[in-house]
């Protein structure tokens, strides 16, 4: 017997708690339109550093003419200038690297066109995933301590964080520190030094951008100057170009500059977190306010029937609540921690959220802390020693979750101190005014899942009638404090969060 | 009927465990002969003697998932019949082209002597893949499912199944190559 008819009689033998079934219920048949995303499972967050100066920087320093022109600014003066003079204008705009979209199969009939575009698709997608081993070392520790800094829920609210967003602002805030400043914040993202902090930002950019009409996922980052204060070019185009920055430069206090800064963040969070934007305004007084964002979107692969959807009781910490609960039936792994159960739902090329129960009588801080959960957390495949892939009766609630989160105290707890204190910080990379420091430092998140997003029909796997031994089934059923964290397709966490109620 | 209650008429050794199984299952038993022989007639044969080899194997078995079970019996005894009388008798059936796309991940140049461990590396293998590439590899693979009818079934194209499990037959081909399994 051939090598293939025996590959192919072993395939059969396999184990079959994998093996789809085909006698389940089929959902509502519905069109599958790729090029609509849908709010399936929509996050975004925008963190905002800002660096004043002990005193207000001047308003009369001579200016040099700018054309407007972000390169021309960048590369084609002195190494000290001054970058703008005008009430808000762009100087540099990020350029990301080109990504075909994913082709609208609703429009394409013929497979002899799809084909090569599906190609041309799958191949910028993993050029751009396809970075040098060992780019995301040191983020694991960052992500655990960082963590714990920020997701210290007990008084009932809503957490979210989100690792990559913070972790992209002070690598821009790394760059344009030096001495103790620059070292305190290497050592908070457990980088050796400020090459590889550069050469790992711009990989993890890379790896995890997606923006192709089926997946989103961009990290976006902009600097915010002052015109009336000096910066050093390098630095400036440093940032534009490791952190796919752009770069602006306006009067912080005008009205002008601060439309243009609320329609960036907006744009770049798909107006996402529009409420916390209309409340920001730029610090007159500042000398930059760097921001970062992620936006976030996808859609579940084994999507929920809106028939299925009840509403339930949550135990919220405040007390109990109704809200709208997706419940489905599924053939998927489980985890048993000492503590706690997880499972996670894929999402369409761009990752998975990770679902975890904390056992009665635990709370999500309890299981924050807990080492089993951390390491699940950091682990992006289904290959865990407690897992075991059974049929699971799942039952999630819709949340639409947002958090506020001054960073200062945490980055303190992390050693981030220096940056802080107008007289231990140093700016020099960025400029040589004096006494400047960072004024303020916040995250603003939101994430929100549903059953829809675009009207996929799916076939859902299993609900067959009780042909599964006790040990084969489990249930999930997220009617009390959770956590969850969304893990992008190349196994980063973009966001964690604590939901300690579905709809506050 | 459920599943655990035909497990119980077989192990009684009652004989409405055939007619509860046929009921429930004879379908879905159906298709995957039908998918290997692409032969009405074979296929019913194949699928009545789906019965009796489960009759034969309960007790002592007592399936976790009675329609694996049964669709795996199936399955066997649609190929061992594919064998005996090949292609030629049944050239419109999956199997041949099912064949084809797996010779692209193996190697022939060195027989395979010991299955079980072939079985633990695939078992790893499938065990490592996203949820919905698994699930088409195996409609695929175990079912023998026409590529139009995993597409209708997962409400995608024919194209994207096709380019989903061509990566995953790469991605085998490189894995069973690195174990040295048929190289």
């Amino acid at each position: 017997m051939k090598n293939k008819e025996i590959l192919l009689d072993v395939i059969g033998d396999t184990d079959e708690r994998l093996v789809p079934e085909l006698t389940a219920k089929k959902k509502k048949n519905s069109v599958l339109k790729w090029t609509a995303l849908g709010g399936v499972c929509a996050a975004a967050v925008f963190a905002c550093v800002t660096i004043l100066p002990k005193t207000p920087v001047g308003k009369t320093v001579p200016t040099e003419s700018s054309n407007g022109s972000a390169n021309a600014s960048a590369q084609d003066k002195a190494p000290s200038v001054v970058i703008g003079n005008k009430v808000a204008e762009l100087l540099a705009e990020a350029v990301y690297p080109e990504m075909p979209q994913y082709p609208d199969e609703t429009k394409i009939t013929n497979w002899n066109e799809l084909e090569p575009a599906i190609e041309e698709w799958n191949n910028a997608r993993s050029a751009l995933k396809d970075q040098p081993e060992g780019y995301q070392d040191g983020f694991d520790t960052f992500f655990l301590n960082s963590t714990k800094a920020f997701l210290n829920s007990s008084n009932g609210e809503n957490y979210v964080y989100s690792p990559l967003s913070l972790y992209m602002a002070l690598g821009m805030s790394a760059e344009i520190t030096d001495g103790e400043s620059r070292q305190q914040i290497l050592d908070a993202l457990a980088q050796s030094d400020i090459e590889t902090l550069r050469s790992h930002s711009k990989s993890i950019w890379q790896a995890n951008y997606s923006d192709d009409g089926m997946a989103k996922c961009v990290l976006a980052t902009s600097l915010w100057t002052n015109s009336s204060a000096e910066y050093k070019s390098d630095t400036v185009n440093r940032l534009a170009d490791t952190y796919y920055s752009s770069v602006y430069a306006g009067d912080p206090a005008s009205a002008e500059y601060n439309k243009m800064f609320g329609d960036w963040l907006n744009t770049q969070t798909d107006g996402l977190l529009s409420d916390q934007v209309a409340n920001l305004k730029l610090d007159p007084g500042m000398i930059m306010t760097l921001a970062s964002t992620v936006n976030y979107s996808g859609k579940w692969i084994d999507q929920f029937s809106p028939e299925e959807t009840e509403q339930a009781v949550f135990h919220a910490v405040g007390g109990d609540i109704n809200c709208d609960f997706m419940n489905d039936q599924r053939d998927m792994y489980y985890y048993r921690g000492d503590h706690f159960s997880s499972v996670s739902l894929s999402l369409e090329n761009n990752g998975h959220m990770k679902l975890i129960l904390p056992d009665e009588g635990y709370t999500p801080a309890d299981i924050l802390n807990d080492a089993q959960a951390k390491e699940l957390m950091l682990n992006s495949d289904d290959n865990y020693e407690n897992g075991k892939f059974v049929n699971v009766t799942l039952s999630v609630p819709k949340f639409d979750v947002c958090s506020k989160i001054d960073l200062r105290d945490g980055l303190n707890s992390m050693g981030i101190t220096n940056i802080f204190d107008a007289n231990k910080s140093d700016f020099t990379p960025l400029t040589d005014t004096d006494s400047i420091f960072l004024s303020k430092a916040e995250q603003d998140s939101r994430v929100t899942i549903d059953e829809e997003g675009c009207k996929a029909a799916s076939m859902t796997v299993a609900i067959y009638s009780g042909g599964v031994m006790p040990d084969e089934n489990a249930e999930f059923i997220l009617d009390r404090p959770f956590i969850f964290e969304i893990m992008s397709d190349s196994g980063l966490p973009l966001f964690v969060g604590v939901v300690n109620n579905p709809v506050q | 009927m459920e599943d655990l209650q035909i497990i119980e008429l077989y192990w009684q050794r009652k004989e409405s465990a055939i007619h509860e199984s046929r009921n429930k299952y004879g379908g879905y038993c159906s298709a995957i002969a039908n998918n290997i022989l692409h032969s009405a007639e074979d296929s019913e044969e194949c699928v009545n003697d789906t019965w009796f080899r489960a009759w034969n194997a309960m007790p002592p078995e007592k399936p976790s998932r009675l329609a694996v079970f049964l669709g795996r019996i199936t399955r066997n005894l649609a190929i061992d019949r594919y064998r005996r009388d090949r292609s030629q008798k049944f050239g419109g059936g999956q199997t041949a082209l099912c064949l084809d796309e797996l010779g692209e991940c193996i190697g022939e140049e060195s027989p395979i002597e010991d299955r079980i461990a072939l079985k633990e590396l695939i078992d790893v293998f499938l065990h490592s893949l996203p949820e919905k590439n698994r699930k088409l590899f195996l409609l695929r693979y175990w079912y023998m499912m026409p590529v139009a009818e995993i597409a209708k079934r997962n409400n995608m194209s024919e194209g994207a199944v096709k380019m989903i499990l061509q990566r995953v037959r790469n991605k085998l081909k490189d894995y069973l190559e690195q174990e040295g399994v048929g190289v």
